[in-house]
């Protein structure tokens, strides 16, 4: 069984790995650094420390996090390369899905995603951070632009 | 060498303007005085570096701020409203080296009420900066003499 967090922004719905997952915040306040890519718009304090913030909704197509401008839920998650925020509308709490659960995916159309699965009725995608995270950091993120109106939605 | 804070209460020169808030050691600052009075060479624009709408130098409010960055005077524009803070080593929080890149002038942000609001810049990057584009102008006066 995989233990996977549901979430979502805008009209995406999607999964995370629960392992990654730290913390589950309210909305957080960030600071905006300039130059910064909208995939990394800027930081927050966490423990201590500033992390960055990463935007899920830059590669989906949707509207990015304004400057100022927050998400109900934060996600604390490890990557390889440390701690980042991720800014999201809503969090569910965490499911458990059998292997034959995830699917390829089908009715989904996301970036980062490697299966997708049914749950409350939806088709959520696993998205897999890890590998959007360490793309944005390599440089070799996917071309964003044109992104909009690529999320099939849910039946 | 920038003073080491590292560990210790330190206090920051914040420079407030419409968009932005920037803020430097102020143990680094070697002066301040207003812009209409400065004869040295051109300050360096920080709002502007830091992607925010070139400042207005008609101000009466403009002020240099003199920072000694490397034992050379380095002028900066601050085109806002100045004030001091005083920050614990807490407060000060660095920036992740993923956003180093992004904005290789900021060394560390600042916590103030719970929140980040401000950049703590650095002056070696800042010096860089200022000498870039005057090293740039003496090429350019280099080469076009020489034609």
């Amino acid at each position: 069984m995989r233990a996977l967090v549901p979430a979502r922004i805008g009209q995406a719905s999607f999964l995370l790995d629960a392992e990654i997952i730290h913390e589950i915040l309210g909305a957080e306040s960030w600071l905006p650094i300039p130059g910064a890519r909208a995939e990394m718009p800027g930081v927050i304090a966490w423990k201590g420390r500033a992390i960055p913030v990463v935007d899920l909704a830059a590669p989906f197509g949707f509207e990015r996090l304004a400057n100022g401008e927050t998400r109900a839920r934060t996600l604390i998650a490890s990557v390889r390369e440390g701690v980042v925020a991720v800014p999201v509308d809503s969090v569910r709490e965490v499911h458990a899905f059998s292997s034959g659960d995830l699917l390829p995916c089908n009715v989904t159309n996301l970036p980062y995603t490697s299966a997708e699965a049914e749950l409350f009725d939806r088709v959520f995608a696993l998205v897999d951070l890890p590998q959007f995270v360490g793309e944005i950091l390599g440089g070799t993120t996917r071309e964003l632009h044109g992104r909009e109106g690529m999320l099939q939605s849910a039946p | 060498m920038p003073p080491d804070v590292r560990g210790r209460d330190s206090t920051l020169l914040a420079i407030t303007t419409a968009t932005t808030t920037w803020s430097v050691l102020s143990a680094s600052v070697a002066g301040i005085g207003r812009l209409s009075e400065w004869t040295g060479a051109p300050p360096l624009d920080v709002s502007a570096l830091l992607g925010a709408p070139a400042s207005t130098n008609d101000s009466d409010e403009a002020r240099v701020v003199v920072l000694d960055a490397q034992g050379k005077q380095l002028p900066l524009l601050a085109a806002g409203s100045l004030s001091l803070l005083y920050t614990t080593p807490e407060q000060l929080l660095e920036l992740p080296q993923a956003l180093r890149h992004a904005s290789p002038f900021i060394a560390q942000v600042a916590l103030l009420d719970g929140v980040l609001r401000l950049f703590v810049l650095d002056p070696q990057q800042l010096l860089q900066a200022w000498q870039k584009p005057q090293s740039a102008t003496a090429d350019d006066v280099h080469h076009s003499s020489s034609r």
